[in-house]
C-alpha cells in the first residue's frame, strides 16, 4: 500500500492552493481561441481519405465482395475487405464477437463490409459505391424477448441462444420479504436507444513513421483498449503501434469500440498503402455505426411494510445488446446492483441479460445501465409514496442507506454516507414542503405543475466489472516546472486540470508551473479505459502517488541542506520550510537545482490499484464496488396538460463527491449531467423500426437546447473517503444518473398519471402512449 | 459532403431569369432547406441558380396600401422590419421562434413558401393575410393567392422558369392576432402543430375572424367554417372551443385518420381555442 | 465543375479564392483556408458548431455555399483574438467554467459576441435564445449564460 492511504482527508485541503478551489482549466484558453487540438483538425502531406461501405441488410450471409471496379476508380490507392484482415477478425472487452471489417455475415446496417482509401473524399465516396456486394439475407430479430424465444434466429450460430453473460443480485429471501410486507408494487418500464450526442463526430488519422511504428490519433476515448485492438487485428506487437488521444469534442462513453474499429482500419490501409489515411464521419454514420445507450425492458415488483419500510425488491430485465456484447453483461450487472436504490433492502432478487438483436448495438453511456434501473426504483418509490401517504423524501430518509448499514448487495457500508444530507438539502433547495404539499391540492387549468425527487447511489469505478489500476508520471523540469501525464484521458470534463491541481498541491507549487500531457500508449502505462467515473479517483491516485514520491526525494535533500529533521520540512507557496522555524526555508527553484546537482532524479512513477472488492458473478452476492457516490436530484416540472408539453421549471442537483477538487469544475459535471438526464426524460430516442435506424441528425433526435433546461443549481456534499485522493470520489456519471426520474415523478404529481416508458414525450404524457409513423412489417 | 453542380450567380432579376430560362437549374436562395435536401443526394442532374446576391428582392417596403416583402427578405429581416412590427405583429411573431437565429438570419421567406413544408412557420400568417405571391419568368409575370399556390406538401404550382419575387397583402384590420407553435422543444423546434388567427372585434361582437393552420391539412388555407362559427357572434371561451372543435373535426374530415391523429386531434383543437382567447384578450 | 472566383473579406483580411462552387462556406474556411476553430458538427444547420459571423450576424457556415459568401464581411473564432490578447467572451468563458470539451465553444462565443454587440445588458432568457442554435452536450449552459452575463460586465467595464 502507498503512503497516502494512512493520511488523514478531512485535514488535508486546509491551506491548500488550488485542491477544493474553482482553477481555470488548463486547456481554457486553447479551447476558448478555437485552436486546433481536435482530431479533425489535423492533417499530414499525402494524406489518403477512408470511406466505408455499409451492410445492406440487418442480418446476411456475404456470398462475395466484389472490389475490382472501387480499385479502378480514379484515385484510389488502397481497398480493404475481410480477406486483407492479417491477424484477428475479432475483439470485444466481454465477448470477442465485434468485426472491424464483415467477415462471413454482416449483423446489422452498420457493419461495414469493404473501406476504401482515395486521395480526395469525393474520390473515396465515389470509389466505395463500386464496390459490389452478394448478400443472402437471413432472418433478423429486432427484439430481445423475441430474441430470448426458442426457434428466434440466432446471431451467432456457435453460441446456440442470443442471451449473452446472465447476472444477478441475490441477498436475503425476496418471498419472506414479501410475506412481510404490506404493499406490492408490480411495475413495468422501458428506456429507449439513446445517442451520446458528442458535438465533435469520430475522427482519426493513421501514418506510419520512420521507425516503421504506426501511429494512430484520433478522437480515442479508451487509447489502450484501441491499440490492443489494432495490434491484435494486425497480428503486430503492442510496441509497434502508438494510439494517440486528440482532444475530444465529447464522448460520454460512445468513443470506443467504433474507434478501435476505425483504429484498424486505417492503420491496414496505411500499411497497405504505405500514406497517412484519414477519415472523420459525417453525423449520420456517427448515429449509424456506433453504439447507443441500452434499451431496458424491466419487471419489477417491491415489497414495504405499511410504515414504508421496504422489504423486498424483485426485478427481471432483459437488455438489448443488439448485434455486439460490448460492455452490455457489465451494464446489466450495474443496472441491477444499483437497482434497488441506496437503500436497507435485506431481501433483493434481480436478474438481468444482455440479449443479441439485429440492431444497432450498444454498451457504455454515461451511468451505465443504472440511468435506466433508477428509473423504475426510483418511480416505484414514488408510487409507494403516495399509497401509503408518506412524503417521498420522507419515504427515501427511511430508508437511506447510512454508515453501518448493508447495502441491497449484502455489502456492509464502512465509510460515511451523505445520502441523508443530501436528501434534506436538496429538498430545502427546491422548497420541496412548500410546493409539494401546493401542488397536491387539486389544480385546475391546462398548466399543472409539480415536484419529483429521486436518489441514488453509484459504485464508483470499475469494481466487478474488471481490474482496475492507473499510471501517471510526474517529471520536474531543471527549471522548476513540472510535466504531469496520467493514463486517463480528458474527455472535456477536466480531469487533466484536476490532476494538476493534485500534483500542484502536492509539490507546494503554482498550478501555473504544471503542464499536462495526453496519454500516449507508448509513453505511460496502460491505465485501463477512462470511464465508470474513474478518473478522479484513479488517474488522481497515482498522480499523487508520483508527486509524493517526488517530493519525498526533495524534502531528504532540502532536510540535508536546512539541517531540519525530515519531518519537519514542509513545502507550500513555492518554497521548502521547516515548521519549527519558518525562516529556515529554501524556494522549490533552488531545491531543484540543488537536486540536479546532486544527480536527484525528480521524475516518478506513480501507480494506483483499487483496493480488492469481492463479488460473486455466480451466486450474485458480496461487494461489487468498493465505494460509493451517493446522489439526489429533485425537479420542479410545468405540464400543458392540453399538448402534454413538460417545461422543467427548476431542477437541483447535489452528490456526496467525497470532495470536490475542483468545484466550478463539479458543477459543470452537475449541470451537463442534469442537461442530459432531460434529455433522456424528455425529449432523446432514437427510433430503430426493423433494425433501419430513423433518426441519425440532429434534426429529428431533439438535444435538449439553452431553452429547454432551466437554471440548474447544484449542491457539494462532502464525506471525503480516505482513500480517494484528498478525500475525492467522482461524479461524472452520478450527475446523469437520477435526473429522469426526479423529473418523471415531478410530471407524475402535476398530471396524476405516471409515465412508464421514456422519453415522455408530447404524445405519451398527453396519451399515454407513444404514437410512431414508422409502421413496423406484419409478421410471417 | 455536396454533390458536384454548376452554379450560376446572378446579380438582377432580369439575368436571373434569363439563366434560368436557359438551363437547367434549381434555385437557391437562403440555403437552409436546399442545403440540407442536396446532401442527401450523391449526384444532381441539375445545376444551382443563386438569387441571394439580386438586391432588389430584399426589400419589405409599403406600396398603395400595401405591404410587399421581397422573396429574398431573411426572418429575421421581417423579424426586425419596422413596417412588420408596426402594422403585422401576427407575421413578426410567427417567424420569431423559426428555427434557430442562426437559420433565421439565413432562410428567407420565399424559400420558406417556395419549399412548402407543411410545418413552415411563415405560411400560415400569410395565409391568414390573405397574401398574394408575386411571380416572374421571362415571359412576363403573374400573381396567385398564397393558399392556391401551395398544392399539397411539398408542392407548389410554380411553372417552368418563375422566380417568386415579392410576397404581397394588405395590412390586417383586426383588433387582435395570434401565432400559436407547437414544437417538442422550446427552440431550434420544428413545429408540431402551428395556427394564425386573427379577430376584429367591434362593439363586443367578433366581425371577422381567421383561422389559418399549418401541419394540420392536406393542404394550407384558412379554415371558413370555424371562422364563419365565430363571425356574428360575442368572444367567449365556450365559443373559441367550438371553433378549435371545429377546425379538429375538418381536420379529420380533410385527413383522415393518420398515426398522429389521436394526438393531433384533442391538441389542435386546444391550440385554435387559446389562440382564440390569445386574440380575443380573454386568455385562458 | 467550374470553379468560381470569391472575393471576401475574412477576420478582417480580404481574400481571394478559386473554389468549386459545390463546396459550403464551413468547406472553404475550414479545409482550403485552414482555419480549424470553424467545427463541423452535423452539416444540417442544427447544431451551431460551425457558426461565423457574416455582414454582422450569425450563420450556420455549413448553411451557406462558398459561392453565396462574395463581397461578405466574415468573423470566426481566429478574429476574435487580436494580438494574442483574450476577447472580454473568452475571458468570461474560462472564469466561468463555460468550457468542458471545447467543441461548440467557438460557436458559442461568435453567438454571444453578436447578441453582446446589439444587446450590452441582456437578460437570461434573451442569452438562452441567442444561443439556443448553438448545442452543447457537455455543460448543460448553466455555466455558458452564466460566462455571457459576467462578459457582459466585462465588456461594460472596458
Amino acid at each position: 500500500m502507498t503512503e497516502q492511504r494512512t493520511l488523514e482527508p478531512e485535514k488535508l485541503t486546509k491551506g491548500l492552493a488550488t485542491v477544493s478551489k474553482p482553477v481555470k482549466r488548463l486547456d481554457a484558453e486553447d479551447k476558448v481561441k478555437g485552436k486546433p487540438l481536435f482530431a479533425d483538425d489535423y492533417d499530414r502531406p499525402g494524406i489518403l481519405y477512408a470511406k466505408q461501405l455499409y451492410s445492406k441488410f440487418p442480418h446476411a450471409k456475404i456470398i462475395n465482395i466484389d472490389i475490382t471496379e472501387a480499385q479502378d476508380s480514379p484515385g484510389v490507392k488502397g481497398v480493404i475487405t475481410r480477406d486483407d484482415i492479417p491477424g484477428k477478425h475479432t475483439y470485444g472487452n466481454v465477448i470477442e464477437d465485434q468485426r472491424a471489417l464483415a467477415d462471413v455475415k454482416v449483423r446489422f446496417l452498420g457493419d461495414v463490409v469493404c473501406v476504401v482509401a482515395a486521395k480526395t473524399k469525393r474520390q473515396a465516396d465515389a470509389a466505395v459505391e463500386k464496390v459490389k456486394v452478394e448478400y443472402e439475407e437471413l432472418p433478423a430479430v429486432f427484439d430481445p424477448r423475441e430474441a430470448l424465444k426458442e426457434g428466434a434466429p440466432l446471431l451467432y450460430e456457435e453460441r446456440k441462444t442470443n442471451a449473452q453473460i446472465p447476472q444477478k443480485v441475490r441477498h436475503g429471501n425476496v418471498e419472506k420479504g414479501f410475506k412481510e410486507s404490506d404493499l406490492i408494487i408490480k411495475k413495468k418500464f422501458t428506456t429507449p436507444f439513446l445517442e451520446h450526442s458528442y458535438i465533435e463526430p469520430e475522427s482519426a488519422i493513421a501514418f506510419i513513421d520512420q521507425q516503421g511504428t504506426i501511429r494512430i490519433k484520433g478522437s480515442f476515448q479508451n487509447p489502450f483498449t484501441a491499440r490492443e485492438v489494432i495490434a491484435g487485428f494486425l497480428s503486430m506487437g503492442l510496441d509497434k503501434i502508438r494510439v494517440q488521444k486528440t482532444v475530444l469534442g465529447g464522448t460520454f462513453g460512445g468513443k470506443d469500440e467504433l474507434m478501435s474499429a476505425i483504429g484498424c482500419r486505417l492503420a491496414l490501409l496505411s500499411l497497405k498503402t504505405g500514406c497517412p489515411v484519414k477519415t472523420t464521419y459525417s453525423r449520420e454514420n456517427s448515429f449509424l455505426e456506433s453504439h447507443k445507450r441500452n434499451p431496458f425492458y424491466m419487471d419489477y415488483k417491491v415489497g414495504v411494510t405499511k410504515d414504508g419500510i421496504l422489504k423486498a425488491v424483485e426485478s427481471d430485465i432483459v437488455v438489448d445488446s443488439g448485434v455486439y456484447c460490448s460492455m452490455s453483461p457489465y451494464i446489466a450487472l450495474r443496472g441491477i446492483v444499483q437497482g434497488a436504490g441506496p437503500y436497507r433492502v435485506e431481501n433483493v432478487c434481480s436478474d438481468a441479460v444482455s440479449v443479441y438483436t439485429n440492431n444497432p448495438y450498444t454498451g457504455a453511456m454515461r451511468g451505465f445501465g443504472s440511468p435506466q434501473t433508477n428509473v423504475a426504483i426510483e418511480s416505484i418509490m414514488d408510487i409507494i409514496a403516495q399509497k401509503l401517504d408518506i412524503d417521498p423524501v420522507k419515504l427515501r430518509l427511511k430508508n437511506a442507506l447510512k454508515k453501518g448499514d448493508v447495502a441491497p448487495t449484502g455489502q456492509k457500508i464502512n465509510h460515511e454516507v451523505g445520502l441523508t444530507e443530501a436528501l434534506q438539502k436538496t429538498a430545502k433547495k427546491i422548497g420541496w414542503k412548500k410546493k409539494r404539499k401546493k401542488y397536491s391540492k387539486k389544480q385546475t387549468g391546462d398548466y399543472r405543475k409539480g415536484v419529483g425527487i429521486a436518489c441514488c447511489m453509484r459504485g464508483i469505478s470499475l469494481g466487478a466489472e474488471g481490474v482496475d489500476a492507473a499510471a501517471a508520471s510526474v517529471s520536474v523540469q531543471s527549471d522548476g516546472r513540472v510535466i504531469v501525464t496520467t493514463g486517463i484521458t480528458d474527455h472535456g470534463q477536466g480531469s487533466q486540470t484536476v490532476m494538476a491541481q493534485i500534483a500542484a498541491d502536492i509539490l507546494g507549487i503554482s498550478i501555473d508551473r504544471i503542464t499536462y500531457l495526453e496519454p500516449d500508449t507508448s509513453l505511460i502505462p496502460d491505465s485501463g479505459p477512462t470511464v465508470a467515473s474513474r478518473s478522479t479517483f484513479m488517474g488522481g491516485n497515482a498522480t499523487k502517488d508520483a508527486a509524493l514520491k517526488v517530493k519525498k526525494r526533495m524534502i531528504k535533500i532540502v532536510a540535508e541542506l536546512l539541517e531540519s529533521p525530515e519531518e519537519y520540512v514542509l513545502v507550500s507557496g513555492g518554497r521548502f520550510y521547516d515548521r519549527k522555524s519558518p525562516d529556515l526555508e529554501i524556494s522549490f527553484d533552488e531545491a531543484v537545482k540543488v537536486c540536479n546537482n546532486k544527480a536527484v532524479p525528480l521524475f516518478e512513477y506513480g501507480w494506483y490499484s483499487m483496493p480488492a472488492i469481492d463479488w460473486d458473478e455466480e451466486k450474485g452476492v458480496g461487494e461489487p464496488y468498493f465505494t460509493y457516490v451517493y446522489s439526489v436530484n429533485a425537479a420542479e416540472v410545468t405540464v400543458d396538460t392540453a399538448t402534454g408539453k413538460v417545461k422543467v421549471d427548476n431542477f437541483v442537483s447535489a452528490h456526496d463527491m467525497g470532495r470536490a477538487i475542483n468545484p466550478m469544475q463539479c458543477y459543470g459535471q452537475m449541470f451537463g449531467g442534469a442537461a442530459m438526464g432531460i434529455g433522456l426524460a424528455l425529449y432523446e430516442e432514437v427510433e430503430v423500426v426493423e433494425g433501419v435506424m430513423k433518426d441519425r441528425n440532429f434534426d429529428t433526435y431533439t438535444l435538449p437546447t439553452a431553452c429547454d433546461v432551466p437554471d440548474f443549481q447544484g449542491i457539494i456534499v462532502e464525506r471525503p473517503d480516505p482513500e480517494g485522493p484528498f478525500g475525492a470520489k467522482s461524479l461524472g456519471e452520478p450527475a446523469t444518473e437520477v435526473v429522469a426520474p426526479a423529473v418523471l415523478n415531478a410530471v407524475a404529481q402535476a398530471i396524476g398519471r405516471r409515465i412508464y416508458d421514456l422519453p415522455a414525450s408530447l404524445e405519451r404524457v398527453l396519451l399515454g402512449k407513444k404514437l410512431s409513423k414508422y409502421k413496423k412489417k406484419k409478421k410471417g | 459532403m455536396l454533390p458536384e453542380f454548376n452554379l450560376k450567380r446572378p446579380l438582377t432579376l432580369n439575368e436571373a431569369l434569363s439563366e434560368y430560362a436557359a438551363g437547367s437549374y434549381k434555385i437557391i436562395a437562403g440555403g437552409t432547406d436546399m442545403i440540407v435536401e442536396m446532401r442527401k443526394e450523391k449526384s444532381i442532374d441539375f445545376d444551382i441558380l443563386d438569387i441571394s446576391g439580386i438586391p432588389k428582392l430584399k426589400s419589405i417596403k409599403k406600396e398603395g396600401g400595401k405591404i410587399i416583402i421581397g422573396a429574398l427578405s431573411t426572418f429575421s429581416d421581417v423579424f426586425k422590419n419596422e413596417i412588420v412590427q408596426k402594422e403585422v405583429p401576427l407575421l413578426k411573431e410567427a417567424v420569431r421562434n423559426a428555427g434557430s437565429l442562426q437559420i433565421r438570419n439565413r432562410g428567407t421567406i420565399g424559400g420558406n413558401i417556395c419549399n412548402a413544408s407543411p410545418a413552415a412557420d411563415s405560411v400560415p400568417p400569410l395565409v391568414a393575410l390573405d397574401a398574394e405571391v408575386n411571380l416572374v419568368s421571362t415571359k412576363g409575370q403573374r400573381t396567385v393567392k398564397l393558399d392556391e399556390f401551395i398544392t399539397r406538401p411539398y408542392a407548389t404550382n410554380i411553372k417552368e422558369g418563375e422566380i417568386l419575387k415579392s410576397i404581397t397583402f394588405s395590412p390586417p384590420v383586426c383588433t387582435g392576432y395570434h401565432f400559436y407553435k407547437l414544437g417538442r422543444r422550446e427552440a431550434l423546434a420544428i413545429s408540431r402543430m402551428n395556427v394564425a388567427v386573427m379577430l376584429n372585434i367591434k362593439g363586443g361582437v367578433i366581425e371577422d375572424a381567421v383561422i389559418s393552420p399549418g401541419s394540420v391539412m392536406p393542404f394550407v388555407g384558412r379554415v371558413t367554417e370555424a371562422e364563419e362559427l365565430l363571425e356574428g357572434n360575442k368572444p367567449s371561451k365556450e365559443l373559441f372551443e367550438k371553433a378549435g372543435l371545429k377546425v379538429s373535426g375538418i381536420m379529420i374530415k380533410e385527413s383522415g385518420i393518420r398515426w398522429s391523429t389521436e394526438y393531433k386531434k384533442p391538441v389542435i383543437k386546444e391550440m385554435v381555442s387559446r389562440a382564440l382567447n390569445f386574440a380575443a384578450g380573454t386568455e385562458k | 465543375m467550374e470553379k468560381l472566383k470569391i472575393n471576401f473579406k475574412l477576420n478582417g483580411k480580404q481574400i481571394r479564392v478559386e473554389c468549386e462552387p459545390a463546396k459550403t462556406l464551413l468547406d472553404l474556411i475550414r479545409d482550403d483556408l485552414g482555419l480549424k476553430g470553424v467545427k463541423r458538427g452535423c452539416e444540417i444547420g442544427e447544431c451551431g458548431a460551425c457558426t461565423v459571423i457574416m455582414n454582422g450576424e450569425i450563420v450556420n457556415s455549413c448553411m451557406v455555399l462558398a459561392p453565396q459568401v462574395e463581397g461578405s464581411d466574415i468573423t470566426t473564432i481566429e478574429g476574435l483574438t487580436s494580438d494574442e490578447s483574450l476577447h472580454p467572451i473568452q475571458t468570461a468563458f474560462m472564469e466561468k467554467g463555460a468550457v468542458q470539451c471545447g467543441f461548440c465553444i467557438p460557436g458559442m462565443i461568435l453567438s454571444a459576441k453578436v447578441l453582446l454587440d446589439n444587446k450590452p445588458s441582456p437578460s437570461g432568457s434573451e442569452i438562452r435564445t441567442a444561443i439556443a442554435g448553438n448545442l452543447c452536450r457537455c455543460t448543460g449552459y448553466k455555466q455558458i449564460v452564466d460566462a455571457i452575463k459576467y462578459a457582459a460586465q466585462l465588456m461594460k467595464n472596458e
